[in-house]
C-alpha cells in the first residue's frame, strides 16, 4: 500500500466516527459533540494540508494553528470527565497551553517549520491525561467501561499520540535530513496512529447506542 | 565522508523513531488492552452477578406471588410502590387504583387513626420491625381483620426510606379467639357463681387462684391475701399429712378425695370435703392441682345428729330390751319355776292312775320347754354374759349356740389380749354380729363360717366370712332388695353410732365377708387401713 492510498484510507475511517456521530447527533451527550466537532476540523485540516502538501506549498502554519485548536478542543472534552479541581486545572490549562504555545511561536519556533517543543509538550500531556482518565475510570467501577465513552476517547487520544509525539520532537531533523523520508515516515506513523485512534473512537460514538448494550 | 556519516545519522534517527513510537504504540495498546481483558472478566463477572440476582429475583418474586399472605412495599411518605397479586385479589383494588397511592385508603375508617399512630410512634422511637392488628377495608366495603408486619426500611443516618409490608388474615382466628374468649367468659362466670370451692394449687400447695364461694369459705377478704401462700396453714393439724399426701398423689397424676377440718382466716371450724385432680398443660405436664371443695359442715352436723338419735334409739332399744328380759328372766321365769314345782308337789300329793302320770310328765316337758325358751329370748334380748364376762365370752357362747341350733359350724379366733371396749361399742359390736349370723342363717345356705378378731395399734377388726352362695353388693343400694330384711342398713347405723365401719365384699358363688372396723383412740381410717396393711406384711414376712 502506497502513502497516497494510506492516506485515503485514513480518510475514510476519519469520517466513520464523523457520520455515526451525526446519525445520533440528539442523542449524544455535548462532549462527543465536541469531539465530532473537532475530528471535522482534524479531517478538513489533514485534507488541507495534504492538498498543498502535494503542490509544493508550506503546509506547517497550519499544524502550528491546529495545534492549540486540537489541544483546547481535547482538553475541553476531557474536562467534562473531570471533577472538582481536576476539572478546573483542565480547563485552565487551555489558556495556559495557549500562551505556551504563543511564546514559543513568537521566540523559538517558526510557521515554516515543525513546532517541535509545543507538539511534544501537547502530546505527552495528552498521554497522561488519557491515561489517568483510564485508572479513574477502571477504578470506578461502577459499570462496564465499554459503555463509557470516555474510555473509548481516553484510549483513542492515548495510541494516537503515542504514536506521534516521537515524531513531533525529531520532526525538523527528518525534514533537514531527507523531505521524502520525512513525509513517508509521517504519513506512515501518523496516518496509523489517526486509524487507530478512530476505530476506538467509533467505539466512543456506538457505545451508547441500546443495541449495543443489549449485546454486552 | 561527510555524506555518509549524515546518511548513517538519519538512518539511526529513523529506526529511533520507528522503534521509539512502535514501543510507545505497544504500550499504549498493551494498557487499553490489559484494561480490555480485565472489563471483560469484570463484564463475565458481573453477568453472572446479574444472572444470579435475576434469579434470586426471580424466585422471591414467585415466593411473593404464591404466598397466601399480601405482600407490599411503601415508599417513605406511605404511597404503594408495589404490591404482589394478593393485593389486588383480595382488596379487589386494580394495580392503578393502588400503586401510587397512600396505603391508608386500604385500612378502615375506624382504625386509620390508630395505625398512623402506630406507624408514628414507631419511627420516632427507631423500631426496626413491627406488628400491628386492624381491620382493612376492600373495595366492595367488607372489613377484614388483618396482621401487618412492617419492616421499616432506613438509610445510614436513620431516616425512614420505605416500609416493606407482610399482611396477613386474622379474621378467622379473631372470630376464634372471639369464641374462645365467650367460653372462657361462659365457665369463668360458671366458676365465680358456683356455691363451691373451686381453687387451684402448685406443688407446694399454695394457692394460685380461688373463686369466690372458696374465699368465703376460708373467710378471706381477697384473693391477694391469700395468693400464693399455702393453704395447709389453715388446716387443722390432724389433716395436715392427709392433705400434703393428696398434693403429692394429684402432682403424680392421680386424682383424690378428702375430707378434713379447717379453722378459717376469722377463727370458724369448717368441715371440707375435696376432690381434686391433675391439671396437665400442653405438654401433658401437671402444673397445677384443681380441686373442687364442698362445705360439708352442715351435713356432718346433720349426720352426727342422726347418729347420736339413732345411739339414743339404739340405748332405748337397748335398755327397753334389757328390762323385758329381766322381766321375761326373773319374773316370768320365776312364776313358771313356780308353777312347775306346785304342779309337781301336787302331783305327788294327789297320786292318780297311771294315765295322769303320762299328762303330768307332758305339762312338766313343756313347762321345762318354756322356761327355756324364755331364757334364750332373754339372754338374746340382752345378753348377760356380755355384762358380766365381756364381748368375747358373749361372742363365744352366741357362736356355740348358733351351731347348736343351725348345724353351721363356725371358727371363731378371738386374740388373748383383745383389750376391752366401752359397753356400748361392745354392745354395738356384739348386735353387728349378732345380726351378721342371723343374715347368714336366713339367706346365705352357708355350711361353715368364720368369725375373726383382729387388734391393732390403733384399730380393731372383726370380720365375718361364710362360704354360702353370697350376693350383688350393688343390689344392696336397690331399695326393695333392703325391704327383703337383711338388715345390713341397720348393722352400718350401729357400726356408725359407735364410729365404726363396715364394708361388705361378696360375689354370688363366692360366699361373703363383712368386714368392721373401729379406731381406737381417734384414729382415722386410713391408718387403720395403713396399719393393717403393714400388719399384713409384717404377717407374710
Amino acid at each position: 500500500m502506497n502513502i497516497s492510498t494510506l492516506f485515503i484510507f485514513s480518510t475514510v475511517i476519519s469520517l466513520v466516527p464523523i457520520i455515526i456521530s451525526f446519525l445520533f447527533w440528539n442523542k449524544q451527550p455535548k462532549e462527543l459533540r465536541i469531539l465530532a466537532f473537532y475530528l471535522s476540523l482534524g479531517l478538513m485540516f489533514s485534507i488541507a494540508m495534504w492538498i498543498l502538501g502535494s503542490q509544493q506549498i508550506n503546509n506547517l502554519w497550519m499544524m502550528h494553528l491546529f495545534t492549540p485548536i486540537q489541544f483546547g478542543l481535547l482538553m475541553w472534552i476531557f474536562s467534562f470527565w473531570f471533577e472538582g479541581p481536576i476539572r478546573s486545572v483542565a480547563l485552565l490549562s487551555i489558556p495556559i497551553f495557549t500562551l505556551f504555545w504563543v511564546i514559543m511561536l513568537l521566540f523559538f519556533e517558526s510557521f515554516t517549520q515543525f513546532n517541535t517543543y509545543t507538539r511534544p509538550v501537547e502530546a505527552l500531556f495528552f498521554i497522561v491525561v488519557a491515561g489517568y482518565m483510564l485508572y479513574k475510570t477502571n477504578k470506578e467501577d461502577a459499570e462496564t467501561i465499554f459503555r463509557m465513552p470516555r474510555f473509548w476517547v481516553a484510549s483513542g487520544t492515548l495510541i494516537y499520540f503515542s504514536g506521534m509525539i516521537l515524531l513531533y520532537a525529531v520532526s525538523n531533523n527528518l525534514l533537514a535530513m531527507s523531505m521524502e523520508t520525512l513525509r513517508m515516515v509521517w504519513l506512515t506513523i501518523q496516518t496509523s496512529s489517526q486509524i487507530m485512534s478512530n476505530l476506538l473512537f467509533i467505539g466512543g460514538f456506538l457505545c451508547l447506542s441500546p443495541r449495543l448494550h443489549l449485546q454486552q | 565522508m561527510l555524506e555518509s556519516a549524515t546518511t548513517s545519522t538519519t538512518i539511526d534517527l529513523l529506526w529511533v523513531v520507528i522503534i521509539g513510537t512502535g514501543a510507545l504504540l505497544a504500550l499504549a495498546v498493551s494498557l487499553i488492552a490489559s484494561l480490555y481483558i480485565s472489563q471483560r472478566r469484570y463484564v463475565a463477572a458481573q453477568q453472572e452477578k446479574m444472572m444470579a440476582l435475576q434469579e434470586s429475583e426471580s424466585r422471591f418474586r414467585n415466593l411473593v406471588e404464591n404466598i397466601n399472605d399480601i405482600y407490599y412495599i411503601c415508599s417513605a411518605d406511605g404511597n404503594i410502590v408495589y404490591g404482589s397479586p394478593n393485593l389486588f385479589s383480595r382488596s379487589g383494588y386494580t394495580e392503578v387504583e393502588v400503586l401510587g397511592t397512600s396505603y391508608i385508603r386500604l385500612i378502615a375508617r375506624e382504625d386509620r387513626r390508630g395505625v398512623v399512630n402506630h406507624y408514628l410512634q414507631r419511627i420516632a422511637d427507631g423500631t426496626l420491625d413491627t406488628t400491628h392488628e386492624f381491620r382493612a377495608r376492600q373495595k366492595n366495603g367488607n372489613t377484614v381483620w388483618v396482621e401487618q408486619t412492617t419492616r421499616i426500611l432506613r438509610n445510614q443516618a436513620g431516616v425512614v426510606t420505605g416500609f416493606r409490608n407482610v399482611v396477613r388474615d386474622i379474621t378467622e382466628r379473631k372470630r376464634d379467639g372471639r369464641i374462645l374468649a365467650e367460653q372462657e367468659r361462659f365457665l369463668r362466670t360458671i366458676i365465680e357463681v358456683t356455691p363451691e370451692c373451686v381453687k387451684l394449687l402448685d406443688a407446694d400447695g399454695n394457692l394460685i387462684s380461688m373463686n369466690p364461694a372458696g374465699l368465703a369459705m376460708i373467710e378471706a377478704d381477697s384473693l391477694e391475701q391469700v395468693s400464693g401462700k399455702p393453704v395447709d396453714q389453715l388446716i387443722t393439724p390432724p389433716h395436715r399429712k392427709q392433705f400434703t399426701a393428696l398434693i403429692r398423689a394429684v402432682f403424680e397424676g392421680n386424682d383424690g378425695t378428702l375430707e378434713f377440718e379447717i379453722i378459717g382466716m376469722k377463727g370458724t371450724r369448717r368441715w371440707l370435703e375435696t376432690h381434686a385432680v391433675p391439671l396437665y398443660n400442653e405438654r401433658g405436664n401437671v402444673v397445677a392441682l384443681l380441686g373442687i371443695t364442698r362445705d360439708t359442715t352442715e351435713r356432718r352436723k346433720a349426720e352426727e345428729i342422726r347418729r347420736n338419735l339413732t345411739k339414743r334409739i339404739i340405748a332405748a332399744q337397748e335398755s327397753e330390751r334389757k328390762r323385758i328380759a329381766f322381766e321375761l328372766h326373773d319374773s316370768i321365769g320365776q312364776l313358771l319355776s313356780s308353777i312347775k314345782f306346785r304342779l309337781h308337789d301336787s302331783f305327788k300329793r294327789t297320786a292318780s292312775p297311771y294315765g295322769d302320770r303320762d299328762m303330768m310328765t307332758e305339762i312338766d316337758s313343756l313347762l321345762e320347754k318354756t322356761i327355756q325358751e324364755i331364757r334364750r329370748v332373754s339372754q338374746n334380748l340382752r345378753p348377760s354374759v356380755l355384762d358380766d364376762f365381756g364381748l368375747p365370752s358373749a361372742v363365744r357362747s352366741m357362736c356355740e349356740e348358733f351351731t347348736q341350733r343351725t348345724a353351721i359350724q363356725v371358727e371363731l379366733f378371738i386374740p388373748e389380749t383383745l383389750n376391752r371396749f366401752t359397753p356400748e361399742v361392745e354392745l354395738a359390736l356384739f348386735r353387728i354380729i349378732q345380726e351378721t349370723l342371723m343374715n347368714v342363717e336366713k339367706h346365705s345356705g352357708a355350711t361353715s363360717l368364720s368369725v375373726i378378731f383382729e387388734q391393732y395399734n390403733s384399730s380393731f377388726r372383726v370380720s365375718v366370712r361364710d362360704n354360702g352362695k353370697g350376693f350383688n353388693p350393688d343390689l344392696l343400694r336397690e331399695k326393695a332388695y333392703k325391704m327383703r330384711g337383711i338388715g345390713l342398713e341397720s348393722i352400718r347405723e350401729r357400726a356408725a353410732s359407735v364410729g365404726a365401719s363396715v364394708d361388705i365384699a361378696s360375689s354370688v358363688g363366692a360366699g361373703a365377708e363383712i368386714i368392721i372396723r373401729i379406731p381406737v383412740n381417734g384414729a382415722s381410717n386410713i391408718n387403720i387401713l395403713r396399719q393393717e396393711s403393714h400388719s399384713l406384711e409384717d404377717n407374710t414376712q
